[in-house]
């Protein structure tokens, strides 16, 4: 506790700066000396620590209690002495890891700490000596300003609170100001001028002071004037290779004369020209500048510096730009041609080109040109003067001709620039050989074999616009290169990404001779767009791609080959490299009736650009494959219909038999003999009981009228025994058809009835007429059934629903037909199961009123209303079943006409 | 033994004034340079050349009516040397421009004052300039200190004008300002004489200024 509080008053002195005594927070106790206001780094420091006597009395505390702490650590006392009972004495070098503060302490009693006396160590060095003290005092206006500047290096950091001091003097006046650490200025009433100054720079800190060396100058010989101020740039047209720069003085000249440094450069260019120092006197004005090209603009720019070479350059003036006189062109225009082809007149288009000397020669501006055209047997001159740069002139194409040119300004004519045309007919010159063009260090580089006997060579060149096309005469460039030359680089403004088209012509004595192109990129890049790859053939297992030519001018380059991308759907990408001149591949093992994508990527020297993606299915069959399926197979279904068809003509019977079973006759069931209105039946024989193959039954319809069924029902009562009502049974035959199985019906009548017919099933067909909206069926249907209610009960059938439906639908149309004859006509038809008819019967009319079948009268049908057609309603045709019951020679069904209710 | 005692603190002293005063001659001397002599031409023949500015500009701020020409500033003023410096030998006249710089000093100091007083405000180019020129003149006399093997008694400088009229105070001023500048003619003509004359024996007044310093030594 008292070893924090005594930290923080510790700290808080040192916030304070000021030194502490500490002596616990009761009585001081005891001291340590010395107490120094900093410590030299790397040096020894020695401290003792002395305690009081009222301490030693108070505490009963010896030199053996005490001990020293760096902030928190604990000194071991090998590194102290104790000098005597209440002395202990440290010595520690001086180190940046050595924390403060330094506290001397006593222990009590042996236990409790007591913090005596604490010093903070202030570590660092005393200020080197500054070093290399420069001044400098700048112009102001015409005077000087009554500011110097002095700089110096402070050396070695200190590390404490140094105060650096400027001072001069001069035989009359002393002058300082304190200063930063290696900067100051001393301000004075009146910059002393032609005075000897002495100058130094004092440093000071805790640790020590030290003084720079004393630097003696008179302060005109550190000054650094402002710049001139250049007045103008003067030419005069007798010099054109000339230029006067005159300049203002500003500051006094008694103060001291100034040399001047003129440099100057031509506007196109950034190296600037100096005029020696010895050629420019001091305190001059005006300076002439000589070898200057004519018609040149040049900047100019001076600066100056006291005469005898103290103290600063100025800065650099503003630049000024005035432009030299004109002059005569020194040289001649670059001349060159381009010959076409003969017309029918023998005549050829030649077109001269020139470029308009450099300016470097030009010599002023050019007003024109002067061509001259000679033909070789006349020696009449024609003279053309041409303002532009090209000319186009029709000559014969079988004489030669000498063209010279030359420039014109202002001053004269320049050297006349020459070139012959050859006739025609003049056999053409070699032509250069090996002639090579790539490209290397940014340009293009034209290579070729030295060639005999010529004066230069004449290298031209254009970008070109398409594969195998020439240049057109605007876009030509050429340059000259000396006979000894075999190789050069092309001048112009070469871009990348365009191929040109690079001719080199021999010049023998003005003459060109043939040339030698070659093709060549500055810099090759990948096309601009892929090709468009298409299938042209699709097959099985391959596939005809097409792809397109990329335009010439998106190509960027060389195409060197094509690279085929294709891959299956859900395949790993495969890929054919094919040759530049093909467009065409074939895709081979491929998949059949798999989905492929494929791509093409054209390839230059510099990388490959792919085109867009393409998807195709190979064919699932080959082409014809189907075909030799699909025939075959048509073919042989084909055989076996007919096959069948002759087979089921020739079987039909047998056919018939499986289709069409053999129904028992409800004609024998013993509910036929039952009835009343058959008691013939009971002079049936058991054994005629039993139902022959072959035998049908005759059947009977009945046609009932829904509001006269009860009525029907009574009237029908001795035939039903009063049990049995149409309402009451339903009906047994529905659900069946020709080929169906028997299907057994379950009556909702009672129970004993249920248990008589479940008991006495009897397997028994019905024939079914339906009609259509009044229309008796062609053929009666013939219906299966497994009814087990007795068939001469009114049944009830879906099929019967359906015809008494359509019945009604009937009637309902033809009440508006009948309803002037005032008759009803029966709305349901029934049909009542006729009684068999034995083979041996007669076949006239029973005594139930049954008739053969041979022709089957529709009396009832006419008599109950239905618009019968006539034809329809007087016979029935032998067809259907009736033409069967023929077949078989049975019995003819003839209507029931008991069955029937007076309607 | 005991004299001995006595004797050596007080040899020790006058050593110590020795010492000191060596080191200040030192110092002096090498404020002084041997360019003293062209440097104080140079300066009187910038501050000769500047003077005529100073009295235009100070003709100028008189006020209306202050004559703006110097033919009649001719008040009675003390300090300038009878006759012409330059009729003078080397030494005499470096003794007189030395004196007469140091009454022009306290002219300056006068006038100075006395047109803070006239002239406002005190930015005014003019007090810009009689400073300057009243600090150059303290130079000027400083490196003719240099020159000078003997040094004069310090001159008491007093005020001469002050309590007169403020027109006398300008014309007196005016007069200062004229004398000055015809003095400084006088100042830069014989020390061109004196630099002739002591280009040929360059070195020689160093070499007693050493010789003076090994002797104290």
């Amino acid at each position: 506790m008292h070893v924090s509080q005594n930290l923080l008053v510790l700290v808080l002195c040192a916030q304070l700066n000021v030194l502490c005594v500490m002596g616990g927070l009761d009585l001081q106790c005891g001291v340590i000396e010395p107490v120094p206001s900093a410590v030299e780094l790397h040096t020894e420091f020695t401290a003792t620590c002395v305690l009081f006597e009222s301490c030693i009395r108070q505490h009963v505390a010896n030199a053996d209690d005490m001990y020293w702490k760096f902030q928190q650590h604990k000194v071991p006392k090998e590194q102290y002495t104790k000098i005597n009972d209440t002395a202990i004495r440290i010595t520690v070098n001086i180190t940046d890891e050595l924390n403060s503060p330094l506290t001397c302490n006593v222990m009590l009693h042996g236990q409790v700490e007591h913090n005596i006396y604490g010093i903070f160590l202030n570590k660092g060095f005393p200020p080197e000596k500054p070093q290399n003290l420069t001044c400098i005092v700048h112009q102001a206006g015409k005077s000087l300003s009554d500011t110097m500047l002095c700089t110096w290096n402070p050396g070695r950091e200190s590390h404490l609170d140094t105060r650096y001091t400027l001072k001069a003097q001069t035989i009359t006046n002393t002058y300082e100001n304190i200063s930063r650490i290696d900067e100051g200025e001393l301000k004075m009433t009146t910059m002393p001028v032609f005075v000897n100054m002495m100058i130094w720079v004092e440093a000071e800190n805790q640790l020590g002071k030290s003084t720079s060396k004393q630097s003696y100058l008179d302060p005109v010989d550190v000054v650094k004037p402002s710049p001139p101020e250049i007045e103008k740039i003067s030419s005069e047209k007798e010099f054109p290779n000339s230029l006067v720069v005159s300049w203002n003085l500003i500051l006094n000249p008694l103060l001291f004369k100034l040399k001047y440094n003129i440099r100057y450069r031509s506007a196109s260019s950034s190296d600037w020209t100096e005029v020696p120092l010895s050629e420019t006197g001091s305190s001059i004005k005006s300076f002439r500048l000589q070898d200057l090209k004519p018609y040149t603009e040049y900047r100019v720019s001076v600066r100056c510096i006291k005469e005898d070479g103290f103290g600063y350059w100025s800065d650099w003036s503003k630049e000024m730009s005035a432009t030299t006189p004109e002059a005569k062109p020194s040289g001649k225009p670059d001349l060159w041609r381009v010959i076409g082809p003969s017309d029918s007149d023998k005549n050829r288009l030649v077109t001269l080109m020139w470029k308009e000397p450099d300016p470097s020669v030009a010599n002023g501006k050019i007003l024109g040109y002067e061509v001259e055209i000679e033909a070789g047997r006349y020696p009449a001159v024609k003279r053309f003067t041409v303002n532009g740069t090209s000319a186009d002139y029709m000559l014969t194409e079988g004489r030669t001709y000498r063209i010279t040119v030359a420039a014109f300004n202002s001053k004269g004519q320049s050297p006349r620039a020459s070139l012959v045309i050859p006739a025609d007919s003049q056999k053409e010159r070699p032509p250069v050989e090996d002639l090579k063009a790539f490209p290397q260090d940014g340009k293009l580089r034209v290579e070729w074999k030295a060639t005999p006997n010529i004066t230069e060579y004449v290298i031209e060149w254009c970008a070109m616009m398409e594969e195998g096309g020439g240049c057109s005469t605007e876009s030509i460039e050429w340059q000259r290169v000396s006979a000894s030359s075999i190789n050069t680089f092309l001048k112009g403004d070469i871009k990348p990404l365009k191929r040109y088209k690079i001719l080199v012509f021999p010049v023998y004595s003005g003459t060109p001779g043939a040339c030698r192109s070659v093709e060549e990129y500055l810099k090759q890049g990948c096309p601009t767009i892929g090709p468009t790859v298409r299938t042209r053939k699709k097959e099985r297992n391959g596939a005809l791609l097409e792809w397109n030519l990329i335009p010439f001018m998106s190509r960027n380059g060389f195409i060197r080959n094509y690279t085929i991308f294709y891959q299956a759907e859900g395949g790993v990408e495969e890929s054919i490299t094919v040759d530049y001149a093909n467009r065409q591949y074939t895709l081979t093992s491929l998949s059949t009736n798999t989905m492929y994508a494929v791509h093409v990527s054209a390839n230059t020297d510099a990388g490959s650009k792919n085109g867009s993606e393409f998807t195709f299915t190979t064919l699932k069959f080959a082409p014809g494959e189907i075909e030799a399926i699909v025939v075959p197979v048509c073919l042989g279904f084909l055989f076996t219909a007919v096959v069948t068809l002759l087979l089921c003509f020739n079987k039909r019977d047998l056919i018939k038999k499986h289709i069409w079973p053999q129904v028992p006759d409800p004609g024998n069931s013993r509910i036929a003999n039952w009835s009343p209105d058959s008691p013939v039946r009971h002079n049936f024989s058991p054994k005629e009981q039993v139902c022959p193959e072959g035998i049908i039954t005759d059947f009977s319809v009945i046609n009932i009228e829904n509001d006269n069924i009860d009525d029907y029902n009574k009237a029908s009562d001795s035939l039903k025994k009063g049990k049995y009502t149409s309402e009451e049974h339903s009906s047994g035959i529905g659900g069946s058809s020709c080929m169906s199985s028997p299907r057994q019906s379950v009556s909702d009548s009672d129970e004993a009835d249920s248990a008589q017919t479940t008991s006495s099933t009897v397997q028994y067909s019905s024939v079914v007429a339906t009609s259509y909206r009044g229309q008796l069926p062609s053929a009666p249907v013939f219906t299966r059934s497994e009814s087990t209610q007795p068939l001469l009960d009114c049944e009830e059938r879906p099929e019967d629903q359906h015809l008494y439906g359509n019945l009604n639908g009937f009637n309902r149309e033809g009440q508006l037909q009948n309803s002037e004859q005032g008759v009803r006509h029966p709305s349901r038809l029934y049909f009542k199961r006729p009684r068999m008819i034995n083979e041996d019967a007669d076949p006239s009319c029973d005594s139930l009123g049954f008739c053969p079948a041979d022709e089957v009268t529709l009396q009832d049908s006419a008599a109950t209303g239905t618009s019968q057609p006539d034809r329809e309603r007087q016979t029935v045709p032998r067809n259907g079943i009736n033409a069967s019951l023929e077949r078989n020679e049975t019995k003819s069904y003839v209507p029931q006409q008991n069955g029937y209710r007076a309607q | 033994m005991v004299l001995l005692l006595h004797v050596i603190p007080a040899t020790s002293a006058l050593m110590y004034i020795l010492v000191m005063s060596h080191v200040a001659r030192l110092s002096t001397a090498k404020l002084c340079g041997t360019a003293a002599v062209i440097q104080s031409r140079k300066l009187a023949n910038f501050l000769q050349n500047q003077s005529e500015d100073l009295l235009k500009t100070y003709l100028s701020k008189q006020g209306e009516g202050f004559p703006q020409t110097t033919s009649l500033c001719k008040e009675p003023v003390e300090g300038f040397p009878e006759g012409q410096v330059t009729d003078m030998k080397p030494n005499e006249m470096l003794r007189s421009i030395y004196v007469t710089l140091r009454h022009l000093d306290g002219h300056f100091q006068t006038l100075r004052r006395q047109q803070l007083d006239l002239v406002s405000p005190p930015s005014d180019p003019l007090h810009k300039k009689l400073t300057d020129t009243h600090n150059r003149i303290q130079d000027l006399a400083g490196n003719i200190k240099c020159l000078l093997e003997e040094v004069p008694p310090e001159i008491s400088i007093t005020s001469s004008s002050s309590g007169r009229g403020v027109f006398k105070q300008k014309m007196v001023g005016c007069t200062v300002l004229r004398k000055y500048s015809e003095f400084l003619k006088q100042v830069v003509s014989g020390l061109n004489h004196v630099i002739s004359r002591r280009s040929a024996t360059r070195g020689k007044g160093i070499q007693r200024i050493q010789k003076k310093v090994l002797r104290l030594g």
